[in-house]
């Protein structure tokens, strides 16, 4: 009898030993070579959306933008002289999130939110006689939108993107409810070509507000790493273009420019001024940053991002209505305005992806 | 208890345990259908996933480009401890920690990326026998990226 209980309970005690769940401290040798030899498997491949050692992209991202004292000049308009006045700063929130809802080998739809605002701060706040200015002082700019972004490829190498995005842009304050006549919407269309798994090209066209007013431009998107991927090159021309190296996976430095540029209908300026002969007043922002950017990772997946630069005015002109404006046009708008350059500065908290 | 009573009682156990381990063993067959080699979505790495325990994990034991264009085997060297950066790509574990759900899903485990040294919370669910989505994310399964890895033989 003894000897079948201490059977059984051999028996137990094998079969919950032999339950391990850690890994063997030391693997096995292998020959790998064996793997060289496989049965292939018909697949259809597909290239990513990335090239290797690209700089990380942003999930989510709190950033504060901050651009040092310049001067400015309202034009005259409607009865209104000239003002010329002095910006001690602006700063703003620029707040960005972006979800990846479909992420396979075959789409990749990345959906966003963001908040973006440009307030100003005035050196003679009680001296601005031009409701232009008035309206930048006490409202500031803000653009609050939700955008789209489909990447398709369609085999190892060929792929298309497109991106859409829809803005509300105009002159009111984080605690109003923008209108729908300030909603403004961008589109993109690329094609290109992943050669191989560092380079990838594409070619496109783009309706945009980057130049101040609505604009079609062709489009170019460049990245590139080095077969050592300490440099590289990511460009989405005429948007964008940094000059990138690699310190290391956890630290990057960029150097290069952003365009940056919308169409804010300045609905406040319009309401808070009597007997304003225009309904429709948008200003055409249009803005050159050359800049230098270092990104590094905090923690973990949580990285932080400094950059500094100069802003050059590219635009900073009202017109009526959201019209469509070629490059270099000569139609002159409701009234320019001089703005000065000046140093800036961004600094960002991010979440980035895997 | 009379002998013979306990003798039967003893048998009776000893079938029950039987019976239940084998429908354990049916049950594990059909969670070990993961187990065997895997191409990456890139085509650039196979990775052998193999069971340990009632887990499962998983190694590169392939690499389309194994050596540098400089010269030499490819190794962690982005891996975030310094002491492990020498350490061989060839039969490095990168996948860990995965249990099976059932329904094809194997959850609570973690994908490691050379790429970066980065480690990334892991699902894995069997679309058909030889079809792998491999989902790496951050914290939640919406920041994530899926790859889908198909199943090869070796060659006999």
């Amino acid at each position: 009898m003894k000897k079948i209980v201490f059977a059984i309970f051999i028996f137990i005690s094998g079969v919950t030993l032999a339950q391990k769940d850690s890994l063997p401290a030391t693997e096995p040798e292998e020959d790998y070579s064996q793997y060289n030899n496989v049965e292939e498997v018909p697949t259809k491949r597909y290239c990513s959306s990335k090239v290797l050692g690209i700089s990380p992209s942003k999930l989510i991202s709190v950033g504060f933008d901050f651009v040092a004292a310049h001067n400015i000049e309202a034009g005259a308009f409607d009865g209104f002289l000239e003002n010329s006045s002095t910006i001690n700063y602006n700063n703003g929130l620029r707040i960005a999130a972006n979800f990846p809802v479909v992420s396979n080998t075959k789409w990749l739809l990345n959906l966003g939110v963001n908040w973006w605002e440009t307030n100003y701060n005035f050196k003679d706040q009680g001296k601005l006689n031009s409701p232009f200015l008035k309206t930048l002082n006490d409202n500031g700019l803000r653009t609050s939108g939700i955008n789209a972004t489909l990447f398709k490829p369609f085999n190892e190498y060929w792929f298309s993107v497109v991106q859409l995005s829809g803005d509300f842009n105009g002159d009111y304050k984080a605690s109003q409810f923008p209108a729908g006549n300030q909603v403004k919407y961008s589109v993109s269309a690329l094609y290109g070509k992943k050669k191989h798994d560092r380079v990838q090209l594409a070619f496109g066209i783009s309706r945009t507000y980057r130049a101040g007013a609505q604009a079609f431009f062709p489009i170019m998107m460049y990245n590139y790493t080095s077969p050592n991927k300490k440099w590289g090159i990511e460009a989405l021309l005429p948007a964008r273009a940094n000059f990138r190296y690699t310190l290391n996976a956890r630290n990057i430095l960029l150097a290069g420019f952003e365009l940056e540029g919308n169409a804010y209908r300045l609905n406040n300026m319009m309401n808070n001024t009597p007997n304003l002969n225009y309904t429709n007043l948008e200003l055409k922002r249009s803005e050159l940053r050359p800049r230098i950017t270092y990104e590094f990772a905090l923690y973990k997946f949580i990285w932080m991002s400094v950059q500094a630069g100069y802003r050059i005015n590219y635009r900073f002109d009202v017109d009526a209505g959201d019209t469509y404006k070629s490059l270099g046009s000569d139609v002159p708008y409701v009234f320019e305005n001089t703005l000065g350059n000046s140093f800036y500065t961004n600094v960002s908290i991010n979440l980035v992806s895997p | 208890m009379t002998r013979s009573k306990f003798l039967f009682s003893s048998l009776i156990l000893v079938f029950s345990f039987f019976a239940v381990s084998l429908f354990a063993v049916e049950d594990n067959k059909t969670q070990d259908k993961i187990v065997g080699l895997w191409e990456v979505g890139s085509g650039k790495a196979r990775v052998k996933v193999f069971a340990y325990g009632e887990k499962f994990a998983g190694k590169i034991v392939w690499l389309k480009e194994p050596n540098y264009p400089e010269g030499g085997p490819k190794v962690d060297r982005n891996n975030p401890d310094e002491s492990l950066r020498t350490k061989p790509l060839l039969g490095f574990t990168n996948l860990t920690g995965f249990e099976a759900k059932g329904n094809g899903k194997y959850e609570g485990g973690t994908i490691y990326d050379p790429e970066n040294g980065s480690t990334y919370n892991c699902i894995i669910e069997m679309k058909d026998d030889n079809t792998l989505e491999v989902r790496g994310y951050i914290g939640v399964a919406l920041f994530g990226r899926t790859d889908v890895w198909k199943r090869v033989i070796l060659k006999k």
